[in-house]
């Protein structure tokens, strides 16, 4: 298996990068009133992040391609329909209701009235909780795209190499000289800004200027420079435009990103890859399709194509392809595998390891302080930052750097501001003239930060169906369970306590520790339900992303994640969809697919 | 102390005792008609904490209509009756205190008798206040204050003159030189 993993860079130009002209399909324009043809060359299911990559992708080697989404089309700017509303435009002016906590008590944790349209219903889209687990989504044309958090960072060697040189879980089949070139390819694409820092433990991309800091978190990142050897300030390496590429952008500095946005600022499926994608005429997406199952041929031992719901009209109808990306996020992906059941994988498609739906991770975010700095009173800022700080790792990086309390490590996000009146009502006593002059001028500068902690891989930790409760389709529940081990717990303490001393040491006052208690989930970094591994037994893909078992199937959303190092990890995922893509279209051409 | 004991009773003096009547209706919904009742008192205090200056205040936003909004849908049982019942109390404390309806009484008087009270409820922040906020709502003031505040600073003449609100920026200055009387920005 290992020499598989060589190292094939991105094509030069995409485009032209059209070798296979010899498709199954006949028909080439689907029209919304229904399909004329059921037959693709390829069938992507989701149009998230990942999914929107696997169509340009595809597409733009000739594919004629599927995209099937389970909720409804959202056009680009047509559809941002909060994205130029203020405040007061908003019923309860941002605020949730009691209504919301109650109908959609998990989403509702993660929208307000400005991107609520972006998540599901709660009551609508059940799912069960063997232990509290926040899973928050997002069902439309574009996915969670729409609302990311726009952080982009490269895994490097030391996450590669962890599970390993540990003995935990499996090997990563791939290691960074397999991605690096992907990182690139997919970093100029969608444009992230970032400032070069050349660490080891986390890469450097290709970066439009940073967005800047502003003067706190510059003196912060200076004194954390001179006081500290072994840890870095850098501003977050987000996928929001400082230049304009493409025809996108640049970012106008609302940071109101999770409406959509009508500068296409910041990268989405709806804006980048899903439009890329139709413009090469390839495309064909149909909204409302719900994927009950991947079907299989027993004889031909392959996939041969999908089963899908009308989530409207509930009719059930086939689609078939030569190959199929599932792309339906973490959770989603591993219930269809699942639900995929037949005399050859009676326990889910591409599971006789029996690792599908287990080494379910999150990053924990349960930690952090904050300070006040009484300087810089005459200083102040103009437009709103989308971006943030970012502490990368700094624990067991080395020999210098080892813990005997846990092993792997922390990102640290933060921000830097001017208190405003949001955080100063429920401090500032008094009624009056005085009360009002207080909360309308700019507070203390403040910092808040927190840690983003990796997650180890643990077979307990799973997603399963349920054998008797069903949603409104008929397709069994999902039921996930989920606990943190000693290692997030040590490493949820090491977090709270660096936190606070970093801010000690650079002359922040009034620090406060905290910890609180999300559920896992929330920090909507759920990944490894159908982990990569070089051993067919242990794992349920291969170093490209197929599954052992059935080759013309691939996973490239976030089940595939071996294990979740500390980085925010939609960038890898993009990065492993279009190597995979790569990779299919070749072996299609070999004739293998 | 005692000026206090005097002028509210027992039901407010520290900590939980200001949950004193959850012995009979704690989690069940007050009577929220009370709100509408009494909205020409909750347009004064909200004008009392962010009063007219040379920039608009809480009554030239129509803050009391979205306090009872807030009130009504995005305010959990608990704190709704903690907010009523302060009402209540602040209209006796002005009767017993001065003689006279809150309303028909001076500012002077009428932030008297609020200041009392915020002194009376705190802490605003802390361990206690965590759970005193989880367990029991939020307390009057408090909430009377969160919502004052948010229904101005949200408002279109709160965000564009209390304070300094673009909608597209267009460009990002990192660091600026505050301007003389800067005023804080209404959105993040």
């Amino acid at each position: 298996m290992q020499n598989q993993t060589k190292n094939r860079g991105p094509p030069n130009n995409a485009m032209a990068n059209i070798e296979n002209t010899d498709t199954l399909s006949t028909a080439i324009n689907i029209n919304s009133n229904g399909l004329t043809q059921h037959t693709f060359d390829a069938i992507v299911v989701g149009s998230g992040i990942s999914g929107g990559w696997a169509a340009k992708e595809l597409c733009e080697k000739g594919l004629k391609t599927l995209v099937l989404e389970r909720g409804r089309d959202v056009k680009h700017i047509k559809d941002y329909t909060t994205a130029l509303k203020s405040p007061w435009d908003f019923d309860h002016r941002l605020i949730n209701t009691q209504k919301d906590l109650e109908e959609c008590p998990i989403q509702s944790t993660a929208y307000d009235e400005g991107n609520k349209h972006f998540f599901v219903n709660d009551k609508e889209h059940p799912y069960i909780q063997e232990n509290p687990f926040h899973w928050i989504r997002g069902y439309q044309v574009g996915g969670r795209s729409l609302t990311w958090g726009r952080q982009c960072y490269r895994l490097s060697d030391l996450d590669f190499e962890a599970n390993s040189k540990e003995g935990i879980a499996v090997d990563w089949p791939i290691r960074y000289k397999d991605l690096e070139t992907w990182y690139s390819y997919v970093e100029q694409y969608i444009g992230i800004s970032g400032r070069k820092e050349g660490l080891s433990q986390l890469p450097d991309g290709e970066f439009q200027p940073p967005i800047a800091f502003n003067c706190i978190e510059d003196y912060f990142a200076e004194r954390i420079k001179k006081i500290y050897s072994d840890r870095v300030v850098t501003p977050s390496r987000v996928a929001n435009l400082t230049k304009g590429l493409s025809g996108r952008g640049p970012c106008q500095y609302r940071n109101l990103c999770s409406r959509g946005c009508p500068f296409a600022a910041y990268f989405s499926s709806n804006s980048v890859t899903l439009p890329a994608a139709f413009a090469t005429g390839n495309l064909s997406l149909i909204p409302h399709s719900i994927v009950i199952e991947v079907l299989y041929d027993k004889e031909k031992k392959r996939a041969n194509g999908v089963r899908v719901i009308d989530a409207i009209t509930k009719q059930t109808t086939e689609y078939y392809a030569r190959i199929i990306f599932l792309n339906a996020s973490t959770i989603a992906t591993a219930a269809i595998l699942l639900n995929s059941t037949s005399s050859s994988f009676p326990n889910g498609l591409g599971n006789s390891s029996g690792q599908l739906g287990h080494n379910l991770m999150d990053h924990f975010q349960l930690a952090g302080a904050t300070g006040i700095y009484e300087g810089y009173k005459d200083k102040y800022y103009y437009g709103r930052s989308p971006g943030s700080i970012h502490v990368p790792r700094f624990r067991n990086i080395d020999e210098k750097t080892k813990r005997s309390d846990f092993i792997r490590g922390y990102g640290l996000q933060g921000k830097g501001e001017r208190l405003s009146w949001d955080d100063m009502y429920a401090t500032t006593e008094g009624f009056g003239v005085d009360f009002k002059d207080k909360i309308t001028k700019p507070g203390t500068w403040e910092i808040m930060m927190g840690g983003w902690g990796e997650t180890l891989p643990n077979f307990n930790n799973q997603i399963t169906l349920d054998e008797t409760k069903k949603d409104q389709w008929g397709l069994p529940l999902v039921k996930v369970e989920f606990k943190y081990g000693e290692n997030e717990k040590a490493m949820r303490y090491d977090i709270k306590e660096s936190c606070a001393e970093m801010l000690e040491k650079t002359g922040f006052k009034n620090i406060n520790a905290f910890e609180y208690d999300k559920p896992p989930g929330s920090a909507v970094h759920e990944m490894g339900t159908a982990r990569m591994g070089l051993d067919p037994k242990t794992s349920v893909l291969n170093a490209f992303n197929q599954l052992h078992d059935v080759k013309n199937v691939f996973v490239t959303d976030g089940s595939c994640m071996s294990s979740s190092a500390t980085q925010n990890p939609s960038l890898t995922y993009m990065a492993l969809t279009a190597r995979a893509c790569q990779y299919a279209v070749d072996e299609m051409n070999k004739g293998n697919l | 102390m005692n000026r206090r004991k005097a002028l509210l009773g027992t039901a407010l003096i520290s900590g939980i005792v200001y949950s004193g009547y959850k012995l009979f209706d704690f989690f069940t919904p007050h009577n929220i008609e009370k709100l509408d009742l009494n909205k020409a008192l909750i347009d004064e205090l909200a004008e009392i904490i962010i009063p007219r200056t040379e920039t608009p205040g809480a009554k030239d936003v129509l803050a009391g209509e979205l306090i009872i909004k807030l009130l009504k849908d995005c305010t959990t049982t608990n704190t709704q009756n903690n907010f009523i019942a302060g009402l209540m109390q602040l209209k006796s404390a002005a009767i017993s205190e001065y003689g006279k309806e809150f309303l028909n009484c001076s500012l002077p008087q009428q932030i008297t008798l609020l200041n009392i009270i915020e002194q009376d409820e705190k802490p605003f922040n802390g361990i206690v206040w965590k759970i005193q906020k989880k367990l029991l709502g939020k307390s009057f003031i408090y909430t009377l204050k969160e919502y004052t505040t948010k229904a101005y600073c949200t408002s279109m003449l709160g965000a564009t003159q209390g304070l300094k609100y673009v909608l597209i920026p267009g460009r990002r200055l990192a660091c600026t030189d505050a301007e003389p009387n800067q005023k804080s920005w209404a959105t993040q």
